[in-house]
């Protein structure tokens, strides 16, 4: 649905980006309006990335499902007030986060669930490579276990600094932009969840 | 002997993100390369990310979300656009917004026609007192005995409704 697929991969990157912003522009246009075929295609376009990120500051499916609904809805409904197009993603982004701190007020943010855990070790099992020897493939589902639960401790700051950084994969522009925070903060941020990693993992 | 200079953690991190200029990155990389101390905090910062890029699965999101998310959509009322919306579109101003837009000229309009009226009587007042003013003076230059601002007629100290300037007058003096 999205156009990425569309485009062949001889394009180089700036013009892909280029026509990217082009369609998202046009598709924001038509939304705007009231378009809600130009609606799903931006919800196509963006669900995984709000939803993952939803996933791993809260923790539960379900939490992060209905913090990805509300993010596209209020996205529907505000669509009007937004006036730069090319901060799109930002914006998304910025009204993920508030609607993820407002879910955390109302009940404290929990860690994952069982069953979650359980598909972490077999993602890994998965990831890991098949023909490496299976002490080996135990130690690293030990050690993805371990960091995970070691992420799970950060504080939700430096938590959601490091997943739009290393998960998401924003830049510290993007990042400050979202937070509007500077971006020297953002970088200390990210240097003090990885020493904090580091440090947990050491022990 | 110059003493080689270590580099700040943060800078390595960011390094990490690829978030610093190519001077700034070439400068770490020959460092990374000639200091085993920082190559392996570089190599730990790393190998930690990319385990926690495994470990932290990606989640497709479920399809049933969507469909909720359009009816959701379809079923709710349409939103009626703030009063900065519609500023923005240059229209005149909306219906549910006149009654406030009402009341507050009127407010106006009645703050300036009370100013108006006070305005207007302290004119008064000033112009009475001069006019007592240069009376008293003509009273005084006569040597006239019977100076009506210093006697009463039933020797009880005179009374004047309040408001009147010409009691102003005497308490100032």
């Amino acid at each position: 649905m999205g156009t990425t697929e569309k485009l062949p991969s001889s394009v180089p990157p700036n013009k892909k980006k280029l026509e990217l912003s082009k369609t998202l522009d046009s598709q924001l246009q038509k939304a705007k309006l009231g378009d809600s075929q130009a609606f799903s295609e931006i919800y196509d376009r963006y669900a995984g990335k709000i939803f993952n990120f939803a996933s791993h500051m809260v923790g539960l499916r379900e939490d992060a499902e209905d913090i990805t609904q509300d993010t596209f809805f209020l996205a529907f409904r505000n669509l009007k007030s937004l006036r730069e197009h090319t901060n799109f993603e930002q914006w998304l982004y910025r009204i993920a986060r508030n609607e993820i701190y407002k879910k955390g007020r109302k009940s404290a943010i929990r860690p994952d669930s069982l069953d979650d855990a359980d598909k972490g070790i077999q993602h890994v099992l998965r990831s890991s490579n098949p023909a490496a020897n299976p002490e080996n493939r135990l130690l690293s589902v030990e050690l993805g276990e371990r960091i995970k639960r070691v992420f799970k401790t950060l504080p939700i700051q430096y938590k959601e600094t490091l997943v739009l950084a290393t998960l998401q994969g924003l830049n510290y522009q993007e990042i400050s932009g979202i937070q509007g925070r500077s971006i020297s903060s953002v970088k200390t941020d990210i240097y003090r969840a990885r020493l904090m990693i580091l440090e947990k993992m050491r022990k | 002997m110059s003493k080689r200079v270590c580099i700040k953690e943060v800078s390595l991190s960011a390094y990490l993100d690829g978030e610093l200029s190519e001077e700034a990155s070439g400068q770490i990389e020959i460092h990374l390369a000639s200091c085993g101390k920082c190559s392996a905090l570089y190599e730990r910062m790393k190998s930690d990310g990319d385990l926690l890029l495994q470990s932290l699965s990606v989640m497709e999101p479920p399809a049933r979300m969507k469909l909720q998310l359009f009816k959701r959509i379809d079923a709710a009322p349409e939103r009626r656009p703030g009063l900065l919306e519609w500023m923005q579109t240059g229209q005149i101003l909306p219906l549910r917004f006149r009654p406030w837009a009402y009341a507050c000229v009127s407010m106006l309009f009645l703050a300036v026609v009370i100013s108006a009226f006070h305005f207007q009587r302290r004119m008064e007042n000033g112009r009475l007192l001069a006019e007592i003013d240069r009376s008293r003076a003509e009273w005084v230059a006569r040597g006239n005995a019977l100076n009506p601002f210093n006697i009463s007629t039933d020797g009880a100290p005179l009374k004047f409704a309040a408001g009147n300037p010409f009691k102003a007058y005497l308490n100032e003096r």
